[in-house]
């Protein structure tokens, strides 16, 4: 098994994968937004992003679970500023945190792979 | 006679204050800003509100004030259903909203004039490449000279899609929105500079709406071309070179289109957590902002990574399962 071909065949894996996560991104973003949303309150930044990012159709969804992921990830950031409660983070339910860190978690990571490989393979 | 002139209010302040403490207009200079302002007339001008000045005769308008009060009404109506709050934020706002726009159409197409301006090109070269279809098939021409006409048609589609992230950052040039947010309400403008307030209100209001829109399009696009590769591979080339087609096209279709949506969710997470992470943002509209170009940024680059790792892929299934 020689390097060209763990190469190769990783592409069509992270393909698969790109693929996969979309998927459970599209999944989340229909049917565990709401929920994940419920769980960080009445904080600041939840009601601006709700404000913004409701009846805008699914890239609105999109947009509140991404800052949603983000308060999640660096939370004490949030905190920092005022913008989240520090026990609605802290009581966050274990897989709705999940749901919404890790499909973001791996597109970022997907996206990055998919750069190096495409530099990597000369393409940009 | 001199010029009407017009201004953007830009703080909350009740209607009959406005006209005799700030303006502090003479008695018969009232009654013309009460005729050429009937819709802010005894009630709140709210930030952002155009209010038209003159001092001429009650007994006429000019052509010049009537377009004035026709702006001043469209910028009123772009505005209904915004807060207080909201309209105050967005004035003073307004250079970051704008350009948010703009930076954001490069990624995600908002529809703003440009962009419209630019589909209706599109929309002609599909026409025409139509109309060269029919002729095709009509048995009108050759194959030869059917696909050379359409290479060019093609070509020219390409450099005019190329257009559109020329004109989406054009668009911070051509507003003077600094000049006119950064004047009191004492200081009046000349007409020219009002007349594309009106119209950048509208599309700053409409912001959110456009984003969600302009990514359908981008999207069919994105199907449309992928679908006329394969055609084409299929009535030119040879049978492998079809099914060739076939795999790689749709690979690349759906890895775009795949990378972009979920680049652009982990996007928007990254660009609001940059901003506050380096102390730009402090909450409100700024990290609201971040998030937007960080997700435009990132799905425009998911677009484009995830095509190539579809095409990589694809190639390679398709070399695998029918041999070289």
């Amino acid at each position: 098994m020689d390097v060209k071909f763990i190469l190769d065949w990783s592409v069509v894996l992270c393909f698969l994968l790109i693929l996969i996560d979309a998927a459970v991104l599209l999944w989340v973003v229909l049917f565990r937004l709401e929920q994940i949303e419920n769980a960080l309150g009445n904080s600041k930044i939840n009601m601006k992003v709700k404000r913004l990012g409701t009846n805008v159709g699914l890239l609105g969804r999109q947009y509140r679970l991404g800052i949603a992921a983000s308060v999640l990830l660096f939370p004490n950031m949030y905190i920092r500023k005022g913008l989240v409660d520090p026990d609605d983070v802290k009581n966050m339910p274990t897989h709705l945190k999940r749901w919404a860190v890790i499909p973001n978690v791996a597109a970022a990571v997907l996206l990055m792979l998919s750069f190096i490989w495409a530099l990597m393979a000369g393409k940009i | 006679m001199s010029q009407p002139y017009a201004f953007v209010n830009d703080q909350t302040r009740h209607y009959i204050h406005l006209r005799d403490r700030d303006l502090a207009l003479s008695m018969s200079a009232r009654s013309k800003l009460d005729q050429l302002n009937p819709f802010l007339r005894n009630g709140m001008v709210m930030p952002g509100d155009v209010v038209v000045v003159s001092d001429g005769p009650t007994h006429m308008c000019t052509p010049e004030e009537t377009l004035l009060m026709q702006l001043s009404l469209d910028v009123r109506g772009a505005m209904i259903g915004m807060s207080a709050h909201e309209s105050s934020v967005m004035t003073h706002n307004f250079d970051l909203l704008q350009s948010l726009m703009s930076y954001g159409s490069i990624g995600i197409g908002a529809s703003t004039a440009a962009w419209s301006r630019h589909l209706k090109d599109l929309e002609d070269l599909l026409k025409q490449t139509e109309a060269l279809h029919q002729r095709w098939r009509g048995g009108g021409m050759t194959n030869d000279k059917f696909f050379a006409q359409r290479r060019a048609l093609f070509t020219r589609m390409e450099t005019s899609l190329k257009g559109i992230g020329r004109f989406g950052s054009g668009l911070n040039n051509q507003g003077k929105m600094k000049q006119i947010l950064g004047i009191s309400s004492k200081s009046y403008l000349h007409t020219g500079d009002i007349r594309g307030y009106a119209g950048k209100v509208r599309g700053v209001s409409k912001m959110a709406s456009a984003m969600s829109k302009g990514a359908y399009v981008g999207i069919a696009l994105d199907v449309g071309v992928g679908a006329l590769e394969i055609q084409e591979a299929c009535s030119t080339g040879r049978e492998e070179e079809c099914s060739r087609a076939k795999y790689v096209e749709t690979g690349k279709t759906v890895g775009g289109i795949g990378l972009a949506w979920a680049g652009g969710s982990a996007g928007a997470g990254v660009g609001a957590s940059i901003c506050l992470g380096l102390g730009v943002a402090t909450g409100g509209v700024a990290i609201v902002g971040c998030a937007l170009v960080g997700g435009a940024v990132m799905a425009w680059g998911g677009g484009n990574a995830g095509s190539m790792i579809g095409e990589g892929a694809t190639t390679l299934l398709y070399e695998n399962i029918h041999g070289r």
